[in-house]
């Protein structure tokens, strides 16, 4: 008997668009300020329902919506905002005064490049997991739609290799110029330092990332056969960057109670599937949480949702 | 008289070295056209996630772009939107 409620510190909630990953993630958070942990929940999804569901006006910095438990909403764009802007005061004094509307120019451009948000928005999470988790108990991340996340989660071994290569490449020319031609004189390279730092802070959340008593992934799914498909991808490809994956959520499945023509055939329907999932799935814990009644627009329902959460049976 | 025989030795010393300077920086330069290639191989249309986190190195590397195109024989910079002169 495995327990997801018991959460790693750091976990990350994934799955296809519109399975509920706000949801099960609003949920774990609240199930575990509820036993007096403190926890930061944060959406990195454009969509942004958590300020909806929490009926409060969130931004980009921690807000308490209950005790212990605080919520920040990301905005890809903005984060691509405040990254270039970053970018811009650390090149400031570096560039001539001919150059500057030139090399603003294209990093103004490479806002706009493809990627850009998700570059950002990785930035972003690297300094909160870098910065915030000292403070909580729980940082739980309510990530955009699988592929999305994918990436991201494999950004820093793709940079890794990069980096490494050229960060390499550039200490030893500076070392040559040092030695060669300014007569033993070190060169002042501030940039390199800035890459540096930089470089160290994605090595520094990789290992959180990779440390399996800190993280940890879900997978949010339903009964059905595309978000099946997608949760069984992105296990796979977790799997292959040895990121651990903690279990899955199979979310609104029609209770055995339900009445009527309609409602049987689809949870016969249903069975099928979640046998699917049972075998795609085999050796991950798997909670299953119900259909309910009513949508889950307030914190009411997201308390029932908890206390579900914290009922549920987690078959491994 | 014992400055000035410093003098003679540092002065043989340069006389020494002369000919290799030329010869190693022309070999840090290709360094340089390598590591910069590698930091523009996104322009050259492969895609390269660590661009966007090597920004900074972009005032560096316009300028360098300059010098290499120059050197490459070109007058003026070979990539629209790379204004550089």
């Amino acid at each position: 008997m495995h327990d997801l409620t018991r959460l790693k510190p750091v976990l990350f909630v994934g799955g296809k668009g519109g399975v509920g990953k706000s949801t099960t993630a609003s949920a774990l958070a609240l199930s575990a300020s509820r036993r007096g942990q403190r926890t930061l929940l944060i959406s990195t999804d454009p969509a942004h329902n958590l300020g909806d569901l929490f009926h409060t006006r969130l931004s980009d910095e921690p807000v308490e919506v209950r005790s212990n438990l605080s919520v920040m909403e990301l905005d890809p764009e903005k984060e691509s905002e405040r990254y270039i802007a970053q970018v811009k005061a650390n090149i400031q004094g570096h560039v001539k005064a001919t150059m500057i509307d030139e090399v603003h120019r294209q990093m103004d451009m490479a806002k706009s490049s493809p990627g850009a948000d998700e570059a950002a928005m990785f930035d972003r999470i690297v300094s909160i997991l870098l910065e915030e988790r000292p403070k909580f108990d729980h940082v739980i991340f309510d990530t955009a739609p699988t592929g999305h996340t994918l990436r991201l989660m494999s950004l820093p071994e793709m940079m890794g290799v990069w980096m490494d290569g050229m960060l390499e490449r550039r200490r030893k020319t500076n070392e040559d110029y040092t030695q060669l031609l300014n007569d033993g004189e070190p060169v002042d390279d501030p940039i390199f330092d800035t890459l540096q730092a930089r470089r160290e802070k994605f090595v520094k959340v990789r290992e959180i990332l990779l440390d399996k008593t800190v993280t940890g992934f879900l997978f949010v799914m339903n009964p059905e056969r595309l978000p099946i498909e997608e949760a069984r991808r992105g296990v796979a490809t977790l799997r292959r960057h040895d990121i651990p994956v903690e279990g899955v959520v199979v979310n609104k499945v029609i209770p055995s109670d339900v009445d009527g023509q309609f409602f049987v055939k689809r949870k016969a329907q249903q069975e099928q599937y979640l046998a699917q999932i049972d075998e795609a799935f085999a050796g991950l814990p798997q909670l299953r949480l119900p259909l309910l009644e009513e949508d889950i627009s307030t914190t009411d329902h997201l308390d029932r949702m908890a206390e579900v959460l914290d009922q549920a049976v987690v078959m491994d | 008289m014992n400055f000035d025989l410093k003098k003679m030795i540092e002065m043989y010393d340069q006389v020494l070295r002369q000919g290799h300077r030329t010869e190693i920086a022309r070999e840090l330069r290709d360094e340089d056209d390598l590591f910069f290639i590698l930091c523009y191989s996104e322009m050259l249309g492969i895609p390269n996630p660590a661009f966007y986190y090597t920004l900074e190195l972009y005032p560096h590397i316009l300028e360098r772009f300059h010098e290499w195109h120059l050197r490459m024989g070109m007058d003026k910079s070979p990539i629209n939107g790379f204004r550089c002169c």
